[in-house]
């Protein structure tokens, strides 16, 4: 039977998936705006990582009433445990797209690197990663889910790549040591925001099939 | 453990233990078989004596020979009409009596002096009964009636009204108890339902009270149909005939046929007294007063199972009431 | 696959700057706090004979919203709720002090035909108390006592009442069979039924789900939310999930007063009082 509450949790999910498509958003923005050196992009980054923070508040203290009024079991309780959760992974997604962007801005204002790093690459895959992560949630997708946790390995080795070209760089011309941390940071921070998208996808297959996969607990 | 254990078995198996078993248990069964072969003895002697006296002719036709002979017909006519009467007067009496009590009086004091005085009632022998009846409503009441409405010699003096009326006064108790008990079931929820919805205390009496009381207040009525039946007592002076050449009716207007309240009238049980005490020829008369009997105990016997099979049919009703 | 194509949508919008935030609103309960005061009772004290039952209670409850009476056993609560319709009356020696005003009027003013008030003011009962009449009979109860006597008439209200009640699907085929046939919450949403036949305004409800099966309960409750859009409802309750779940408003009685009352997801998340923290986590006693 549907309860009058399940339409409050329904709009609770779309109002989290709206933030999902704002953190998003702010991803590409932050990944853009160092590719193409496009200040105005960081300025938007940082606005809409306060409608995030804003958001995170709204729907924090709605699952928490709806948690108080409603008494959840079983999907119910799921759902609004991964809610909570999902909203707290993705405010930090918002954070490590600030951190991009605020090592972006430092390095739009000075001379661009020589070599290419494979940032551009990386951030795809990350962007994917966190555009099905969330398609996943909202459709109850554990397929794709599941493809999500299967790309955390290519990232991981993007990131490691991206470590030996930023230390060949500053071996070679310590001019660059400043830029080329700014650089790893960025991409420290892409491997950060896929870690995050892969516990999104982990709780999406939990609050699916109350199966537990996380530090790959399935299995064992 | 064990040895404990053995140790107490022989105590739980003493003699003594299961001799007072045994013998509180055939006291108690004997004590429970008295009255059970007193009535299946009564019975069988009645049935027995009375059953060949049972003829069409017995009880279809007036007494012959001065009562020596012929059938019991008026007496069968006279108890029918005399019950029925009663009941008429007693019924809205007891059931109004019964709703004050239960519906409004609440527990104070009246309430308190009522029930006592109902149940003092209940237990008054019945030929004080039959005394009050001629002093208070023969002579009371009726001569009054007579004196007040000029009508010469005809409320003052014995007749089927007021034997009615004195059984009705005998039956009330029995009236009031029944009524009182079957509304007291009706549960309170059923009111306050009735009430919440609007209903005036009248019309959740009306509606809701009554209709599911009936079943009790009817079985009252008619054990105190049959308990009014069987009484000799209070119609002894008010209004039974030892014998009457006519039966009690009066024509209406000259054409309809009805009971004639200020008539005289004979009775079952009467009859059956006079005959075994004050008969022409009592010998000769033994199987009438053996075929009146049974025809009165099987009057009586009928009522009650009516009583009975209505309790059982609205209880059964009331059981799906979920209360 | 809907859901996707629209996510796409917002997906783009986003992309493009849009960063308005529409859609995916979060649903509240739907807000109530602006409706109109229906009941005010002020300053009310409750005595049954020497026994004060009610410590001056004063409360306004708003017109078309669920305000919920909890606490412990004895605390006046049903009281309370029984004071608002006058069902107190027949309990000898029950008398008030101070008021209580239904749309302004003191109910408790000599003048006042309590048959009518309770019609306006309708009861549910802690124990499903259908009549052992039929389906149709128990409905039509109400109606017929206040003199609609023409059957038509009293067919439409019937199909209405069961209808408004979620009742109508499981029993249009036999109203004329005992309502007593019915399951327990069925005779309870029956009941629901013969109240809203006679039109009442506002809707009392002595525990309505105390005695029933969970899944009675959650119909009875979904009920109330719906019922809600149209009438005033005051529901005691000792489930106090159950006053979470379905009311808008929480008061909390103790010892014959009311220690709190306020919006019911404040008093569930953060009440003021430390009595009524310890009551719904348990604390109590």
């Amino acid at each position: 039977m549907e309860r009058h509450f399940h339409e409050e949790f329904k709009g609770l999910r779309e109002k989290l998936f709206q933030m999902g498509l704002l953190v998003e958003g702010a991803v590409e923005k932050s990944v853009q705006a160092f590719l193409s050196r496009k200040m105005e992009l960081i300025e938007e980054v940082l606005e809409d990582e306060k409608l995030i923070n804003q958001l995170e508040i709204e729907i924090d203290e709605k699952g928490h009433t709806l948690f108080a009024l409603t008494q959840p079991v079983a999907i119910d309780l799921r759902l609004l445990t991964m809610i909570l959760k999902i909203n707290t992974d993705l405010e930090r997604m918002g954070d490590h797209a600030v951190n991009i962007a605020e090592k972006s801005k430092y390095l739009i204002s000075q001379s661009p690197l020589a070599p290419e790093f494979p940032i551009e690459p990386m951030a795809k895959a990350v962007q994917k990663m966190v555009r099905d992560t969330l398609d996943s949630f909202m459709n109850e997708n554990v397929s794709l889910a599941r493809k999500v946790l299967e790309s955390d390995d290519m990232i991981d080795s993007y990131n490691d790549k991206i470590y030996m070209d930023v230390a060949s760089l500053m071996e070679k011309d310590p001019q660059t040591v400043r830029r080329a941390l700014s650089v790893l940071m960025i991409g420290r921070n892409l491997e950060r925001i896929a870690d995050l998208a892969n516990n999104i996808a982990e709780d999406t297959i939990y609050l699916i099939q109350g199966k537990e996969v996380r530090h790959h607990f399935e299995g064992t | 453990m064990d040895q404990a254990l053995s140790l107490n078995l022989p105590k739980l198996t003493s003699r003594r233990i299961l001799w007072n078993e045994i013998v509180s248990d055939v006291l108690v069964r004997f004590f429970a078989l008295i009255p059970l072969s007193a009535l299946a003895f009564i019975m069988y002697m009645i049935v027995r004596k009375g059953a060949g006296t049972i003829t069409w002719h017995f009880l279809t036709q007036m007494p012959l020979n001065g009562m020596t002979e012929g059938g019991i017909f008026p007496c069968i006519f006279g108890t029918l009409a005399i019950t029925l009467m009663m009941i008429l007067m007693a019924l809205p009496l007891g059931v109004a009596a019964a709703i004050y009590l239960t519906e409004f009086s609440g527990h104070g004091m009246f309430f308190r002096v009522i029930r006592a005085a109902v149940n003092n009632l209940a237990g008054v022998p019945s030929i004080v009964f039959g005394l009050f009846g001629v002093g208070f409503f023969i002579l009371f009441v009726g001569r009054n009636l007579d004196h007040v409405l000029k009508t010469g010699m005809l409320f003052g003096q014995p007749c089927m009204l007021w034997a009615a009326a004195t059984l009705a006064v005998l039956v009330l108790p029995v009236i009031i108890v029944s009524t009182e008990e079957a509304l007291n079931a009706v549960p309170q929820s059923q009111r306050s339902a009735s009430l919440a919805l609007g209903a005036t205390k009248w019309q959740t009496i009306w509606n809701v009270v009554l209709p599911q009381a009936r079943g009790g207040i009817l079985t009252g009525a008619i054990l105190s149909i049959s308990r009014g039946a069987g009484e000799t007592a209070p119609i002894l002076f008010t209004g039974c005939a030892y014998f009457l050449p006519r039966l009690p009716v009066v024509h209406l207007f000259g054409v309809i046929p009805i009971v004639n309240p200020f008539d005289q009238f004979m009775e079952l049980s009467y009859h059956i007294f006079i005959m075994a005490t004050q008969s022409l020829d009592a010998v000769k008369t033994l199987p009438i007063q053996y075929g009146t009997t049974l025809v009165l105990i099987s009057l009586t016997f009928l009522l009650n199972l009516t009583a009975i099979v209505f309790r059982i049919h609205f209880r059964k009703k009331m059981g799906t009431v979920s209360i | 696959m809907l859901i996707a194509e629209e996510n796409q949508g917002t997906r783009e919008k986003i992309k493009m700057g849009t960063r308005t935030l529409a859609g995916g609103v979060l649903v509240d309960r739907e807000d109530v706090t602006l409706n109109p005061v229906k009941i005010f009772s002020q300053e009310l004290d409750m005595f049954y004979g020497s026994v004060q039952a009610l410590h001056g209670i004063t409360m306004e409850i708003k017109e078309r919203a669920v305000t919920a009476l909890i606490g412990p056993s004895g605390c006046g609560k049903s009281t309370f709720l029984r004071t608002l319709n006058r069902m107190n009356d027949t309990i000898p020696g029950a008398r008030i002090k101070g008021s209580v005003k239904i749309d302004g009027i003191d109910i408790y003013e000599p003048g006042v035909n309590v048959a009518v008030l309770r019609r306006m003011v309708g009861m549910v009962f802690q124990k499903q108390n259908p009549f052992p009449k039929s389906i149709f009979d128990n409905v039509a109860y109400g109606p017929r006592l206040h003199g609609i006597t023409d059957k038509a008439v009293l067919e439409n209200i019937v199909e209405e009442s069961l209808k408004k009640s979620a009742i109508w699907e499981e029993v249009k085929d036999r109203l004329d069979t005992s309502a007593m046939q019915l399951s327990g919450g069925q005779q309870q949403r029956l009941c629901i039924a013969r109240v809203l036949a006679v039109d009442p305004e506002i809707i009392l409800m002595d525990e309505p789900a105390s005695a029933l099966d969970p899944l009675s309960t959650a119909k009875i409750e979904e009920l109330i939310r719906q019922l809600r859009k149209n009438y005033t409802i005051v529901i005691v309750t000792h489930n106090m999930q159950q006053a979470a779940r379905v009311s808008d408003y929480t008061a909390y009685f103790y010892m014959g007063s009311m220690v709190e009352f306020g919006e019911t997801r404040k008093i569930f998340t953060n009440p003021v009082k430390k009595e009524t923290e310890d009551y719904i986590t348990g604390r109590f006693g």
